[in-house]
């Protein structure tokens, strides 16, 4: 759980160091792991009450059974049950944002249909306060044949607008969808880039309650996710409640303040981003190989996660500052060494060690492996020990990290991955924002109209 | 297995979200309640508006066996969850992995219940069987049928405003003629008519020998015929062109055959436009008994639009009901006299012919546009009825049908 672990008393130092944009994008939205700002929160009423969820897809043969089923009062039998969801239950409260993550087919889309009133629950029931505005699918609704200036129109009124109040927002929406003439064009001539942007960006500025999104941003250029992020940001300020869903980890680490993770129709994890995506990453991409691990006992390193098949084991992770001196606060520049100690268990003919560095909300920032680095470890034997040391020198801005280590097989799949198995700060004597110091060197020429003497 | 309840007492705890309930049982069933048959007391608890399970509530052990004619005390509280709302519960015994006494008739305990800030409110509690409960559920739809179509077409007036805007200048977009082809459309189809049936058959309407005859008397009952089959000839597929509205959207889906049957009345408006035209080509007088139009357009749109509703939910189900009302409504066109005049029909199965809807309104059009004459009274009190009959049930057939969509589209 990178980041979510001790911010409590580190919590104001942060946000008083912080400055001008950096203050306003490092916001202490980004810590809401922490147990105090949970508490605070806990005040707020539920926006969305998910209670006991589920839904129940009956598969039938012909189309006509259903109708017939529909009608009669006895209901006779004539499908197949799947559940898509299974008692389903959460709440969210005003302003907060949720992620959900999960492997296709998990329930997620339906869970987002239910939640916005498009489909009904088979049992249970979602109670919401306010106006939803829903992003399910790209451009949904919109007629291709009407400019996009129109299609706006259109949809504000679906989402329950006065015209009035469509043409204040009119502007705000084309400035931030920014697609230029385009949205005096038909719909029809627009790429797929700019149908998300204007969807997004009406939706966005309906100022509806609840904002929910189903995978909309993935289609945008990096420019304007960067800059939907920061929305995302502003909007959570007023007080919207948002619910996603997304295939990009990263961005549901970033945005998010706490996260759902769907596994068959149920929840399998709630909490943390940074705890539910290890728990993601570690169910869905480990391999289940099979190999007894009730024989060995489990090492005692203090990962947040760990998941893999130990085929080989990371022992010991060691970090030593300038001189070789172990070390868990480090300057600024500073030469490291980061020493990851592994025994294999079984034979490896091309094993890789790797490390990554994240900050506390989980970014990465930094991570490399023996195979980038070009450096071959050959084939190992059952009983091996293996050492292997990173150095680098330290340019990274003055704050939290945790550090995250791993082996693995060639392909990448894990023998043992842990999560934020240590955790180390940076110091610096200046501040720099953001998370790399490229130490830059500010040169100033001055221009005036009066000739220098 | 029926339970008969006595001694009722249900007490809401005032701090904690629980209510704590206490009765007799009396056994009146033939058989003994012996817990190690998996006879439990217990309760479920569903959300009121939708019917929808919510919780089902732990199983209390009976203490001992319950003979027939014997009786058992019943003590559970019901822990009610922390989401405000208004719930129903069911307190009932069951038999494990067989039924709940309820659904095989038992008299059981009903609880309404909200919960407010935390805390339980009870708002009803009575002794009710499966059976009631359906009937007042039944009469409570009726009511909903009857206040529900009002609700939608006053709820949503202004966005369905604007999608008939939209639905008419959508139509031709990106045609050269745009919006001049909902004219057009009806002239050249006129004109078609006329060569057919005014030229080439030579039909000539009441007596009136004239050429014009035709070409007015087929207009004015081609007015309400326009709106009417447009509208119900688009319904049946207007759900699955609108799929994204359904299944993306937070959309009230029931307004869309309501869009149609307005866009049918604006199609109307442009074929008055043309009807004026002629009548006033003609040299025929205007009357004043064609202010009397309201009272034909009320229970014409009423029909069109509980039609819709239905055909609309129907062509979800059954995909061929799109190509099967191409078929029926040209055979509609036919049967009620547009083209020909009413005297034309066979005398013997007028009876028949004239309980046609579209048939009343024909005649109704005719005779305040053209034969200054007041509508026929009785006749359009037949239509009115109809309509409204029509306009109730085919909403609630499609409010009915509406929840499925989404899992079929």
């Amino acid at each position: 759980m990178p980041g979510f672990t001790s911010c409590g008393g580190l919590l104001p130092t942060c946000c008083e160091k912080r400055a001008g944009e950096a203050a306003a994008r490092d916001s202490p939205q980004k810590h809401l792991g922490c147990v105090k700002m949970a508490a605070e929160r806990r005040n707020h009423p539920d926006v969305i009450a998910v209670h006991n969820v589920s839904k129940l897809y009956r598969l039938y043969d012909r189309p006509a059974d259903r109708i017939v089923e529909a009608l009669s009062w006895n209901r006779r039998r004539r499908h197949k049950d799947f559940w898509a969801l299974r008692d389903i239950s959460f709440a969210v409260e005003r302003g907060e944002t949720l992620g959900i993550v999960g492997p296709n087919g998990c329930g997620k889309s339906t869970l987002l249909q239910i939640i916005c009133g498009v489909l009904e629950p088979t049992a249970g029931r979602v109670v919401k306060q306010g106006r939803v505005a829903a992003l399910l699918e790209l451009g949904a609704g919109f007629n291709p044949e009407f400019t996009g200036r129109e299609n706006v129109y259109l949809n504000g009124e679906i989402l329950g607008l006065p015209r009035a109040e469509i043409e204040r927002v009119l502007p705000e929406i084309e400035r931030f969808a920014d697609i230029g003439e385009f949205i005096d064009r038909p719909v029809k001539t627009y790429s797929s880039g700019m149908y998300v942007r204007l969807a997004f960006s009406t939706a966005i500025n309906v100022s509806p309650d609840i904002l929910v999104v189903d995978e909309a941003l993935a289609v945008g250029d990096a420019v304007f996710a960067n800059r939907c992020v920061r929305k995302f940001e502003e909007i959570k300020k007023r007080g919207v409640t948002v619910v996603f869903v997304s295939h990009d980890l990263g961005l549901v680490k970033l945005i998010s303040d706490r996260a759902i993770f769907l596994l068959n129709g149920r929840i399998e994890a709630e909490g943390g981003p940074g705890h539910v995506i290890n728990r993601y990453i570690g169910v869905v991409l480990e391999r289940q190989k099979a190999f007894d691990l009730a024989e060995r006992p489990p090492s005692l390193l203090p990962a947040t996660h760990r998941h893999g098949d130990r085929m080989a084991e990371v022992i010991a992770v060691e970090l030593f500052g300038r001189e070789g001196r172990p070390a868990l606060v480090l300057e600024t520049g500073e030469p490291v060494t980061v020493r990851v100690t592994s025994r294999f268990y079984a034979d490896q003919p091309d094993p890789m060690v790797g490390i990554m560095i994240r900050t506390r909300i989980g970014m990465d920032v930094f991570g490399t492996n023996t195979k980038l680095e070009k450096l071959s470890l050959g084939p190992c034997r059952a009983g091996d020990t293996l050492e292997v040391d990173f150095h680098f020198n330290c340019w990274l801005a003055p704050q939290e990290y945790t550090l995250t280590v791993a082996t693995q097989h060639p392909d990448g799949s894990s023998h043992d991955w842990l999560d934020g198995v240590l955790a180390f700060s940076v110091v610096a004597e200046r501040y720099t924002a953001g998370v790399a110091n490229l130490h830059a060197r500010a040169v100033a020429r001055r221009f005036s109209e009066q000739p220098c003497r | 297995m029926i339970a008969r309840f006595t001694g009722v007492r249900v007490d809401a705890a005032p701090a904690g979200r629980r209510i704590d309930v206490a009765a007799i049982l009396r056994n009146e069933s033939g058989e003994s309640w012996k817990p190690e048959a998996g006879f439990y007391f217990s309760y479920q608890i569903f959300d009121p508006s939708s019917g929808t399970l919510l919780e089902d509530g732990r199983r209390t052990p009976l203490d001992c066996d319950v003979a027939p004619g014997g009786t058992a005390s019943l003590r559970l509280s019901v822990p009610l969850p922390a989401q405000p709302g208004a719930y129903r519960i069911y307190v009932s015994p069951l038999q494990e992995h067989k039924a709940w006494f309820y659904q095989s008739g038992s008299p059981f305990l009903l609880i309404d219940a909200r919960v407010e800030n935390g805390a339980v409110r009870l708002c009803r509690k009575k002794i009710a069987t499966l059976s009631r409960i359906r009937w007042e559920t039944f009469l409570r739809s009726l009511w909903r049928a009857v206040v529900y179509p009002l609700l939608t077409l006053g709820r949503h007036g202004s966005l369905i405003r604007s999608m008939v805007r939209r639905d008419i200048a959508g139509r031709y977009r990106g045609s050269y003629a745009g919006l001049f082809w909902t004219v057009i459309h009806p002239l050249l189809m006129m004109v078609t008519y006329y060569f057919v049936f005014g030229i080439v058959l030579r039909t000539r309407f009441a007596g009136d020998d004239r050429p014009s005859s035709f070409v007015v008397y087929f207009l004015a009952g081609m007015l309400p015929w326009l709106a009417f089959s447009e509208a119900v000839g688009r319904s049946p597929s207007v759900i699955l062109e609108h799929r994204t509205f359904v299944k993306k959207l937070v959309f009230p889906v029931e307004i869309l055959p309501v869009n149609l049957a307005m866009a049918g009345l604006v199609s109307e408006a442009f074929g008055a436009v043309i009807f004026a035209a002629g009548m006033w080509y003609f040299g025929r007088p205007f009357h004043w008994t064609m202010l009397y139009l309201p009272v034909l357009i009320v229970p014409q749109l009423l029909f069109t639009l509980g039609l819709c509703w239905f055909l609309a939910a129907l062509g979800v189900f059954f995909r061929d009901v799109a190509q099967i009302m191409g078929f029926l409504l040209t055979l509609w066109f036919f049967v009620t006299p547009i083209c020909y005049p009413e005297a034309s029909l066979p005398a013997r199965w007028m009876w028949l012919f004239a309980q046609n809807p579209l048939y009343i309104l024909v005649r109704s059009y005719r005779m305040i546009f053209l034969e200054a004459a007041a509508p026929n009274w009785r006749a359009l009190g037949k239509l009115a009825v109809l309509s409204l009959a029509v306009f109730f049930a085919g909403h609630a057939w499609f409010y009915k049908l509406r929840r499925s969509f989404a899992d079929l589209l």
